[in-house]
């Protein structure tokens, strides 16, 4: 299986993560924001950190490149799964690609800490503890989509550190193409971090990659 | 050959702020500083941002219509902010 890890100017994960992905044998290639074509890849990873120094919003002038111009022909291709952690939520929600928006924390802090997480996916029901590390990750959306974005949650907070609305970290789209979530599932994956949880991250991602 | 063609000058300010039902975090914590300290008489604080940008037109309608794309596109995310936008005409410029 092939990814894509897409650097933005200020990405700084993509190191981590394709570490995390090529361990679960996939093969990884970094591209540039300027890529036009993502076709021949089977995941698209958007990685976290900051792109263009998060000027505006948090992933707003991200927006504008031609990667996601790319992005959006690969989503309605039906080509593969999208990813975005953190900074790449913050994109997928910012390019409409995801429903709402993510805001300043309640406490105006940059938060960083291991966080336990309740993962609902496809049967799959475990508790498990995931890094968080944003200053702007707290998840709003409007109120006519309350409903459609609680059902399709797939990672929440136990204890809320940021004021998420009905304390969302994680979300995909109806499809299930377009995964997006804040905590860092590529910091928990080997002996020497902060546990090994984000591995079920890691496999739902390989499970929809599978599942077609 | 040159062809000139006229195009007025205007000025777009704009300022964005958070939806009224959206938690404007930093103007409560701001609120609470101004409350402990004992200035009481203001409430209701609101933060945001503001941009200035120049914008090419033939007239005002046209320069009103590409400003406010930039502010909705571009500058504001409408899911939780809204924007206020103003247009001064400057001057008439030639473009070549």
């Amino acid at each position: 299986m092939k990814a894509a890890l897409v650097v933005f100017l200020g990405t700084n994960c993509e190191v981590e993560t394709k570490a995390a992905l090529e361990a679960c044998l996939f093969e990884c290639d970094y591209v540039d924001s300027n890529t036009c074509d993502l076709l021949g890849y089977d995941c698209v990873f958007l990685c976290g950190g900051f792109s263009y120094g998060d000027y505006i919003r948090s992933g707003r002038l991200a927006k504008f490149t031609p990667v996601i111009g790319a992005l959006k022909k690969y989503i309605e291709a039906q080509r593969g799964v999208v990813a975005g952690i953190c900074n790449g939520f913050q994109i997928l929600c910012e390019a409409h690609f995801l429903k709402g928006a993510l805001l300043e924390n309640n406490s105006s802090r940059f938060i960083c800490k291991n966080t336990p997480l309740r993962l609902e996916f496809s049967g799959i029901k475990k508790d498990i503890s995931l890094q968080i590390a944003h200053r702007e990750g707290k998840y709003v959306c409007g109120k006519k989509d309350f409903d459609e974005v609680k059902s399709m949650a797939f990672l929440k907070y136990i204890d809320n550190p940021n004021g998420s609305y009905f304390d969302i970290a994680g979300l995909y789209d109806k499809e299930r193409r377009i995964m997006g979530l804040m905590p860092h599932p590529e910091r928990c994956f080997f002996a020497n971090c902060f546990g090994f949880d984000g591995r079920e991250i890691f496999k739902i991602i390989k499970d929809e990659i599978k599942r077609g | 050959m040159i062809i000139l063609t006229y195009m007025n000058k205007y000025l777009a300010k704009a300022i964005i702020t958070l939806k009224d039902e959206v938690k404007d975090v930093r103007a409560l914590a701001l609120e609470k500083m101004l409350k402990n300290t004992g200035m009481t008489d203001c409430t209701n604080f609101k933060t945001g941002r503001f941009y200035s940008f120049y914008v090419f037109a033939k007239d005002p309608k046209q320069a009103n219509e590409k400003a406010h794309h930039i502010c909705a596109e571009a500058l504001c995310n409408p899911v939780v902010e809204k924007f206020e936008m103003s247009l001064v005409e400057i001057a008439a410029e030639h473009i070549k």
